[in-house]
């Protein structure tokens, strides 16, 4: 309990630290937070391309009948891109900060709060730009807002569990980053973000695709393209799923962490 | 994470009770998991106690001093109060805010201004944001006009020392009622230091703690209350500052440990060099070495030898007395004297000091040659050997020099 007190007390520290990373992610380039957004819209437009010259059909949103790749790709693309930056970024923060964690005490779970803090900034950039597209496109997803608000903090949870654990373990052993980069990699094509699940019920069976949500990310990244493209509600019976992953990894990251916490800044 | 413990009575500002603090020493470390993989072990290592089984109080109000030798764990004592790191054994408790000035300027992100890293450092070292709005112009004037002009300007721009006056002066406004600082200040200028130390002394006028680690001996024993003496992680001895500090000098071994040697172009070395007296007495001391003994107003003869592959033409020679702490007691040279006009193989330079007018203590004796400009040096051996002046009758024991006048007056003149 008194944990917890601590890190309320340090949470000006928390948003200072966030507010660095955002402030200082972009100085001194020339297009500045452009670059924030020119990532995911590559990644759109590659995919785009080929899917276009392979003909695959764009999925039809249901109800919406919207029927636009990109815009389909662009909804997936943002909550994963925030997924694999946080994890990223989270595995990597002790170590990055190592001089302010070997120099100063506080409670050292701000520096991997800070930094999913950072990222969700630039996700929320993303995401904005994505509502305004869909908004031109004909879809009317400002009532599902909320609903995406919720997906988001029940992602930062995800994430953060995660985050604490392998921050830890990158102090001890440098290279968890690079592994998480691979793993990260293969969970991409493992989690329906450029392509429909139904692509894998039809070559899997629904026992296969069973097998397949076991992982909580294909429900999480399926509920953003349900709520933004599709527009209505996501599977509650697996979202809960999810919920109950990221219940689990926050309670096991937190007491791994703060397990580890006193020892980090001597490993370091 | 700390045990409940009895309060602290306003008296102490920190209490260090029993702690003991080990630091893994790795002679294989396999810092990835390839390597521990295939190694099948994460790295071999040895416990190596930094810290054993320390007990002291800071009282509150005072300027503590912590002294002691590289590797002695005073270092590591003021991160554990700090809270960096987490003692092994034993507790430490601190009553009031802490703040710790162990690095300058800790967090600072070189592309933000000077304005946005006060606030960010600010926020590190825990204040609020309020909090930094009321301290911000005197952060700005403590840390100069320099500062002053580029607080709009990113971090990158700074010289290092703008950055450390800026790093210093937020740290200093934060007002704890605990402050550890770590040899911080062998950094900035003499102006920016003698502000640092009357800001210091101003802490400690408010009833505030200051915890100081220093290599600066002649500083701590000027400034502090109380000091601390650690060795090999041991406490070996509280109390009066110049009685500690004095302590500490005599176990120092200049002969071998601080003895700086340069030699830089091929050319001239230096070597046999010595101090005698008329008497010519010798001393051994603690660490079992001979040590030439004087008396205050002998007659010295300083010596060295020289050797040479190559000629070189008007060479200036140069002895440096140092006292024990490092304060240069005297540097007598041959600029200006009938030096040689030019060198070749070898030969010896001898000073005859008519009367060797030291206080009572112990010194160092260092050598120098340089070139035709003074400027440059050929060989240098600072601090190379120890040497003790004794005066019995003498009345002059403090300072450096005994100036060895004749006192007149009413009470004087009887014969």
């Amino acid at each position: 309990m008194s944990r917890i007190a601590e890190y309320v007390e340090a949470r000006e520290l928390a948003k200072a630290l966030t507010m660095r990373d955002i402030r200082g992610q972009y100085k001194g380039s020339i297009l500045g937070w452009f670059w924030s957004l020119l990532n995911p819209l590559t990644t759109v437009a590659v995919f785009t391309f080929f899917f276009a010259v392979l003909g695959v059909p764009a999925p039809v949103g249901d109800p919406s009948g919207l029927k636009i790749f990109a815009l389909y790709l662009f909804t997936g693309l943002v909550p994963w891109n925030f997924f694999a930056m946080s994890i990223n970024g989270a595995a990597g923060s002790v170590v990055a900060q190592s001089s302010l964690v070997t120099k100063v005490y506080f409670p050292r779970g701000i520096v991997v709060l800070s930094k999913i803090g950072s990222v969700g900034f630039t996700t929320l950039m993303e995401m904005s730009v994505a509502v305004v597209l869909l908004l031109v496109a004909g879809n009317m997803v400002l009532p599902w807002l909320p609903a995406v608000v919720v997906l988001v903090a029940l992602q930062g949870c995800l994430a953060l569990g995660i985050g604490l654990m392998l921050a830890v373990a990158n102090v001890y052993f440098r290279d968890v980053q690079y592994l998480v980069s691979i793993a990260l990699q293969v969970l991409f094509y493992s989690t329906p973000v450029v392509y429909q699940t139904s692509l894998i019920e039809a070559r899997f069976g629904a026992r296969g695709l069973f097998v397949y949500r076991l992982n909580p990310l294909v429900d999480l990244i399926e509920a953003y393209h349900r709520v933004l493209y599709d527009l209505r509600w996501p599977d509650f019976r697996w979202l809960g799923y999810v919920a109950v992953w990221a219940a689990v990894l926050l309670v096991l990251g937190g007491w791994l962490f703060n397990r580890f916490e006193p020892r980090l800044a001597e490993e370091l | 994470m700390s045990a409940p413990l009895s309060p602290l009575p306003d008296s102490v500002a920190i209490a260090v009770r029993n702690v003991s603090k080990e630091f893994r020493r790795y002679s294989v470390r396999n810092q990835s998991v390839k390597a521990a993989l295939f190694r099948g072990s994460r790295g071999t290592y040895e416990d190596n106690w930094v810290l054993d089984d320390v007990s002291l109080d800071i009282p509150t109000g005072s300027t503590f001093g912590l002294i002691g030798s590289n590797g002695s764990g005073k270092s590591t004592l003021l991160k554990c109060m700090a809270r960096i790191l987490k003692p092994n054994k034993g507790s430490i408790t601190v009553n009031g805010r802490l703040s710790a000035l162990i690095e300058l300027g800790a967090g600072f992100h070189p592309e933000l201004s000077g304005r946005e890293n006060v606030y960010l450092n600010g926020a590190v070292l825990g204040l609020r944001r309020k909090e930094i709005d009321q301290r911000f112009d005197r952060i700005i004037d403590f840390a100069g006009r320099q500062v002053a002009q580029a607080i709009d300007q990113p971090i990158k721009t700074y010289s290092s020392g703008m950055y450390v006056r800026l790093g210093f002066s937020i740290a200093v406004n934060v007002e704890p009622e605990v402050l550890l600082v770590d040899e911080v200040l062998a950094v900035g200028d003499e102006e920016f230091q003698r502000r640092c130390y009357q800001r210091f002394e101003e802490f400690s006028a408010d009833g505030r703690t200051v915890v100081l680690v220093s290599h600066g001996l002649s500083s701590v024993a000027a400034m502090c209350d109380q000091v601390a003496w650690l060795e090999g992680g041991k406490l070996l001895h509280v109390g009066q500052p110049q009685q500690v500090v004095d302590a500490y000098l005599t176990t120092l071994d200049f002969g071998r440990s601080a003895s700086v040697a340069v030699s830089a172009s091929p050319g001239v070395r230096l070597s046999n060099i010595a101090i005698e007296g008329s008497q010519r007495r010798n001393t051994v001391t603690e660490v079992g070495e001979q040590v030439a003994q004087l008396r205050t107003g002998e007659t010295a003869r300083l010596r060295m030898s020289y050797e040479t592959d190559q000629p070189h033409d008007l060479p200036v020679f140069a002895f440096s007395i140092h006292t024990l702490d490092g304060t240069l007691a005297a540097n007598p040279c041959t600029i200006g004297v009938a030096g040689p006009a030019r060198i070749e193989t070898q030969g010896t330079v001898e000073l005859e000091v008519p009367s060797l007018m030291l206080v009572p203590g112990a010194y160092t004796l260092g050598a120098a040659v340089f070139d035709s400009s003074g400027e440059h040096a050929i060989d240098r051996k600072l601090r190379l050997v120890r040497f003790e002046v004794t005066g019995e009758g003498q009345s002059e024991t403090r300072g450096i020099t005994a100036l060895g006048g004749h006192w007149h007056g009413p009470l004087f003149d009887r014969p």
